[in-house]
């Protein structure tokens, strides 16, 4: 075992560790070379090492039982630990540093620091199976459970502990407690042992994002994988004393529950209830996915129709399709299928922003009635009915796309032919199963297509346009229609395909003496159908929209393994990757929700839709009149079928620049429409939401009084907020200031004000909670 | 100043008020300003239309490429509805030009000496022949033809991902010069890379101002505590969470900058109203962007700003189909819009008729062959750039050849840039007092065209 010596005033300057590990780093360099190509994946929760940063670090589980290769084997390699990895605790009785051996355990609470110069941040994801912190009861302990950590002093000298609190959640500062055997047998806080001149005032951490040590003890929460300085001042007299971290308010175990079936709720339905949270505890989770998959589907066309026929004078009207889909988001009972539905729509993008598109609402809610249907469906089919919807035609202009022509020089609209590849199946870099990018010898992205299978794609989706009784060509060009053509698939005009060979990804298909536009369209999607690019580019904006915005590449992996086979031999089932999302460890293990990368930011639709079912807003007259919400100033920045282009209102690889996003190496698709204007419209909107009701004169609204009912004890209104809509994951520092905006509205003990200030404590509690970025993201 | 440093300062208002009265007066009164102001426009503009060489080999290659089938070409000049002849200062031997009809306020501010035409602008790595790009030995920008990617690329150098621009390293460079740094790079329309810098964060405004949050100013009839504890709760800093780190610091941006700004933009209606885009009887949104800009721009002195970089843009320029009739409304907003800002900046509550310059980008050209009724994604473009600095007048670098299989066409039409944007980018930033060194740490292939890193069409 190495030790070395560093003296006390050394202890705050990382830099000059920095220097002896750097020399350690250097000599095994010179012996056996850096080990280049260790790339790591940065998308799964976990704590993220930066390159080349010093971290100041703790476990947060119960690592005594496990080594330092068993810990960080997953993901850094064993072979390059003090080489391009290295570890160092301390000894506090001895004021030395030492770097512990592979097979050493590092107890819990015990704190080291680590840094990492593979080249690439690296995240460091705890292998399976590695218990949780354990936690006690002791009288000392303010609340139910608490970790102990050993603290250790010397009579003649400040002693520097490096350590942490050892647990998976966090630790709220005010309720730490130091046990001594002296003055605070029953325990003190750290105001009250600072006065007694045990502890000092100030533990520090070291913040490697701004390369300087902040003292924690000001924070709020100590958080898992934060290790600290906690000077024991000589006061203490040599003996060793315990400090007790107390785990975060905690639901009981009922409730802890219902906030787990509720999580679950949040990422397959627009928003759980206390009704369908019961109903799932009563099913389970998996049978669950198999009702909703065997629900009949909501039709957005069917509702179109019925507001057709009940405003006959009318005409047909895109406001209808906005009506339905929040009736359908707040009410339909195929939950799942319309929220799958929802994330298609943002994958399979048309716009009613596009006036050829808007021209036809009716068309608009049979497309998206289309994605309802197809949520379950097979990939191929789906693939092949948006490619021949007539909306989808008329928004990437493939409709009515002719044949080129030699003589001319015209030649075939590419638009379709480019964005199918591109954006519907598989995305212009070669992947791995786990969604990694395929690079070349010099480490450059491997392209999936180049503009000229753009162009021998581009010939294939030529003379197809309107449905309807005869191929003339004035059907073709619209001058003669049916009159629901715009709900019907294309139909082929074999006189404007071409006949000339098409040629792409590595698929030829001759030049025809007969123009034999099916044979070709189906050739076209088979071999989009059959790229290996198609189970991770889809699989993954699939977790993004309903689990988190970096899945890692085991999640990734997983269900490109069910999109490839669906455990029947069958490619592309979309009931089992839909299962697969779900059902991943990474979106149900909620150990993992604590991790600085967990999660996604919800987009606003869904915040605003999670308020409606949450809090039972029901419609006077059935309907859910909410139009347009593009305004990013005085609504949501979004509507349903209304983005900007066929790029969605975000990218699913955007990278939000200046930001610990970024930082961290991460995307998050929904920061894009993220900014000043829209989290100030955000928050007006939702605040004319939850106090005055939303939609058509305000007339979507709740009387709030299942949260009412328990508004007089404001921790029972903070439980069912924080199972409702935190999922059990709220904060003791929202806690504590919904706490306290719930008692700053007085109660009478009975008459007629009781109720309305009961309703108040509600409104408020809803809305700080939604308000707060704890509830923006989704972990 | 990025986010999370931002977000570390949170409530830290009083040091930065410290800052603003400690600056001397003089500075605070300087007339040194610059302002930026791209129009980027989204879909890929076809140039084709817009800017025209009208002589008589120029236009029989013209007609005959864009009459494929459908007829895309404008009348001929003197025509009714024809194009407009314009007289470029410098002559390019036997070509005569023009611009599309309804870019006549653009005609009229290039006679003026006051809009410039930037020919054939487009990504390039490094000079590249046609040759070598045909045959591959040449070194082209990724992802060519893509939307996302050729707008990160225009914007930032590189394909989707990038998280830089030249607009904000723009900004980066000059923030110094700036009393209220965070105003240095501002987006009326959405975010976006190029007005994003390494250390500046873009600073997003509604088109009608910075919008209120409600809860710091007692929310609906809250009891009194609750707006304090609401602004502790949306701007929370604590957590550990990277997402939730960057709402609260947006959050925290979006709370500062309407308190500091409300006071310093010029009041709503001073300035000429918005015009309606006659084609389409709608209000000009290019305008409606512009009008914020002019009132942020009005309150330079207030806010102690000498350099800022804005970001407006227009969008449906993919014009796949119907071509004429989807790009004739957009030329119309574009130029009324054009003609709107030079009326603003002359305006005497804004007076930066000199300081303030428009330039376009967009993230490619189209091709010249049509598909049917429209045209697709192409690479080169030309652009314009306007203001009281611009040496306006004239046509910026060689015009393109659109002969099928000339020197300019690498397929369909799609033209090979003959100048980068790190040469159109250098030359706007070397106006807006980025020194020489340090181009190219914002224009990373600037150095492969060291034999003009000037096109000359601003004065420095």
């Amino acid at each position: 075992m190495m030790e070395l010596e560093l003296s006390p005033g050394e202890r705050f300057l990382p830099g000059c560790r920095q220097r002896i590990v750097r020399t350690i780093f250097s000599l095994a360099t010179v012996l056996t070379g850096f080990i280049p190509g260790l790339v790591h994946a940065l998308e799964s929760p976990g704590f993220t090492l930066k390159n080349d940063h010093w971290e100041q670090l703790v476990i947060p589980a119960n690592s005594s039982a496990s080594s330092v290769r068993e810990l960080f084997s997953g993901s850094l390699a064993v072979s390059g630990y003090n080489t391009t990895w290295t570890i160092f605790r301390y000894n506090a009785q001895t004021g030395r540093y030492f770097n512990p051996r592979l097979d050493d355990s590092i107890p819990q609470g015990a704190g080291f620091w680590m840094i990492q110069s593979t080249g690439v941040p690296v995240t460091v994801v705890l292998p399976a199976g590695i218990p949780a912190g354990s936690t006690e009861t002791d009288a000392v302990c303010a609340v139910s459970e608490c970790a102990s950590v050993v603290l250790r002093s010397r009579a003649s000298a400040t002693v520097y502990n490096l350590l942490g609190t050892g647990l998976a959640q966090s630790s709220e500062v005010r309720g730490i407690r130091l046990a001594t055997s002296g003055d605070c047998v029953a325990g003190c806080s750290l105001d009250e042992a600072a006065n007694l001149q045990l502890l000092a005032r100030q533990w520090w951490h070291y913040d490697s994002t701004q390369e300087r040590y902040r003292n924690i003890a000001s924070a709020a929460r100590i958080e898992p994988w934060q290790a600290f300085w906690v000077p024991a001042r000589s006061e203490l007299g040599g003996a060793d004393a315990v400090l007790w971290f107390p785990v975060s308010s905690q639901l009981s175990p009922a409730l802890a529950q219902r906030a787990e079936a509720s999580r679950f709720l949040a990422q397959t339905t627009f928003g759980p209830t206390t009704h369908s949270i019961d109903l799932l505890l009563q099913t389970g989770y998996s049978d669950w996915i198999d009702a909703q998959i065997d629900l009949p589907g909501s039709s957005m066309l069917d509702a179109f129709d019925a507001l057709q026929a009940s405003n006959q004078a009318s005409a047909p009207s895109r406001d209808w399709i906005f009506e339905t889909f929040w009736s359908h988001a707040v009410t339909a009972q195929d939950q799942l299928r319309q929220r799958v539905a929802f994330a298609l729509s943002q994958i399979f993008v048309i716009s009613l922003r596009e006036g050829a598109v808007a021209a036809f609402p009716r068309g608009v809610a049979d497309f998206y009635t289309l994605l309802s249907n197809g949520a379950f469906g097979n990939f191929r089919e789906l693939l092949e009915s948006v490619t021949l919807h007539p909306m989808m035609g008329s928004y990437l202009s493939h409709l009515g796309n002719e044949k080129g022509d030699i003589t001319t020089g015209k030649v075939p609209d590419e638009n379709f032919a480019r964005e199918i590849m591109q954006l519907f199946s598989i995305g212009l870099q070669q992947l791995n199963a786990d969604g990694s990018v395929v690079l070349d010898e010099n480490g450059v992205p491997v392209e999936t297509y180049s503009n000229s299978d753009v162009q021998g794609l581009a010939r294939v989706f030529t003379g197809f346009s309107w449905d309807g009784p005869d191929t003339s060509t004035g059907r073709f060009q619209g001058w003669i229609s049916v009159p629901d053509r715009d709900v019907r698939l294309m139909q082929p005009y074999p006189q404007f395909h071409s006949t000339l060979a098409k040629q792409f990804l590595g698929t030829v298909i001759g030049a025809q003496a007969t123009p034999d536009p099916e044979a070709d369209l189906a050739i076209a999607l088979d071999t989009l159908f059959n790229h290996p690019n198609v189970g991770p580019f889809i699989g993954r904006q699939l977790i993004q929209r309903l689990v988190t915005s970096n899945p890692d590449k085991r999640y990734i992996e997983n269900v490109t393994a069910a999109f490839n086979d669906n455990g029947e031999g069958v490619r592309g089932d979309m009931r089992a990757v839909i299962r697969a999302v779900l059902l991943d460890p990474q979106a149900r293990d909620i150990s993992l929700i604590a991790g600085p990368a967990a999660g996604r930011i919800r987009e606003p639709v869904l915040r605003l839709a999670h308020w409606m079912r949450s809090v039972n807003v029901e419609s006077p007259d059935g309907r859910y009149i909410i139009l347009g919400t593009d305004d990013p100033a005085t609504s949501l920045g979004m509507t349903v079928l209304r983005s900007p282009s066929v790029f969605n209102f975000y990218r699913p690889g955007y990278v939000p620049s200046n930001t610990p996003v970024a930082e961290a190496g991460l995307v998050s698709p929904e920061m894009q429409i993220t900014h000043e204007t829209s989290v100030a419209g955000y928050l007006n909107s939702m605040l004319n939401a939850v106090e005055l009701g939303t939609g058509s004169g305000n007339n979507l609204k709740s009387e709030y009084l299942e949260a009412a009912a328990l508004a007089a004890d404001p921790q029972t209104l903070i439980d069912h907020v924080n199972v409702l809509f935190m999922h059990g994951a709220m904060s003791d520092e929202l806690q504590g200031w919904l706490r306290e905006a719930i008692e700053s509205v007085d109660l009478p003990a009975n008459g007629s004000e009781r109720l309305p200030a009961m309703q108040r404590r509600a409104r408020l509690a809803v809305y700080l909670a939604m308000s707060s970025p704890e509830y923006i993201v989704l972990k | 100043m990025n986010l999370a440093s931002r977000l570390s300062l949170a409530g830290a208002a009083a040091p930065f008020a410290l800052n603003l009265a400690t600056l001397s007066a003089a500075q605070a009164q300087t007339d040194d300003y610059r302002a930026l102001v791209c129009v980027y426009l989204h879909g890929g503009n076809d140039h084709g239309n817009s800017v025209l060489a009208t002589d008589a080999d120029s236009w029989s290659i013209y007609q005959s490429l864009r009459s494929a089938g459908a007829d895309l070409t404008l009348p001929a000049p003197g025509e009714s509805g024809g194009v407009i002849p314009i007289n470029p200062a410098s002559i390019q031997s036997g070509r005569s030009f023009a611009v599309h009809p309804l870019l006549s306020p653009v005609k009229t501010l290039f006679d003026q000496g006051n809009a410039a035409i930037v020919a054939n602008v487009g990504p390039l790595v490094e000079p590249l022949s046609r040759t070598a790009y045909l045959n591959g030995s040449g070194l082209a920008p990724p992802k060519l033809f893509s939307h996302n990617d050729q707008t990160s690329v225009w914007q930032a150098f590189a394909p989707e991902g990038a998280v830089t621009g030249w607009g904000g390293r723009m900004g980066d460079l000059m923030a110094s010069m700036n009393q209220s740094q965070s105003f240095t790079c501002i987006s009326p329309a959405g975010n976006a890379v190029w007005i994003s810098g390494r250390d500046t964060v873009p600073y997003q405004i509604s088109v009608r101002g910075p919008t209120a949050i409600q809860g710091v100013y007692g929310g609906l009839n809250w009891p009194a505590p609750v707006s304090a504890i609401f602004e502790n709760i949306v701007t929370a800093n604590q957590s550990h969470n990277v997402f939730e780190q960057s709402l609260s610091a947006v959050t925290r941006s979006a709370i500062d900058a309407q308190q500091r700004l409300q006071g310093a933009l010029l009041a709503d209606n001073i300035l000429p109203a918005v015009p309606v885009v006659p084609l389409t009887g709608t209000r000009n949104w290019l305008a409606t962007q512009l009008r914020i800009v002019a009132r942020i721009i009005a309150g330079r002195q207030a806010l102690g700003m000498r350099r800022q970089v804005f970001l407006v843009t227009m969008a449906g320029f993919d014009t796949h189909d119907n071509q004429i009739s989807r790009h004739t409304p957009l030329l119309q907003e574009l130029a009324q819009g054009i003609e709107y800002f030079n009326t603003l900046m002359a305006h005497p509550a804004v007076d930066a008729a000199q300081e303030a310059t428009l330039a376009t980008a967009s993230e490619f050209g189209r091709t010249m062959a049509i598909n049917g009724d429209g045209t697709d994604h192409g690479w080169g473009s030309h652009h314009f750039v306007v203001g009281g600095a611009v040496r306006g007048g004239d046509i910026y670098g060689q015009f393109p050849c659109y002969e099928s299989g000339g020197p300019d066409d690498v397929g369909s039409g799609r033209l090979l840039p003959n100048y980068s944007v790190d040469q159109y980018g250098a030359t706007l930033a070397r106006w807006f007092g980025v020194s020489d060194g340090m181009l190219d740490d914002i224009f990373p292939n600037l150095d492969n065209f060291s034999s003009l890193r000037d096109l000359g069409f601003i004065r420095s």
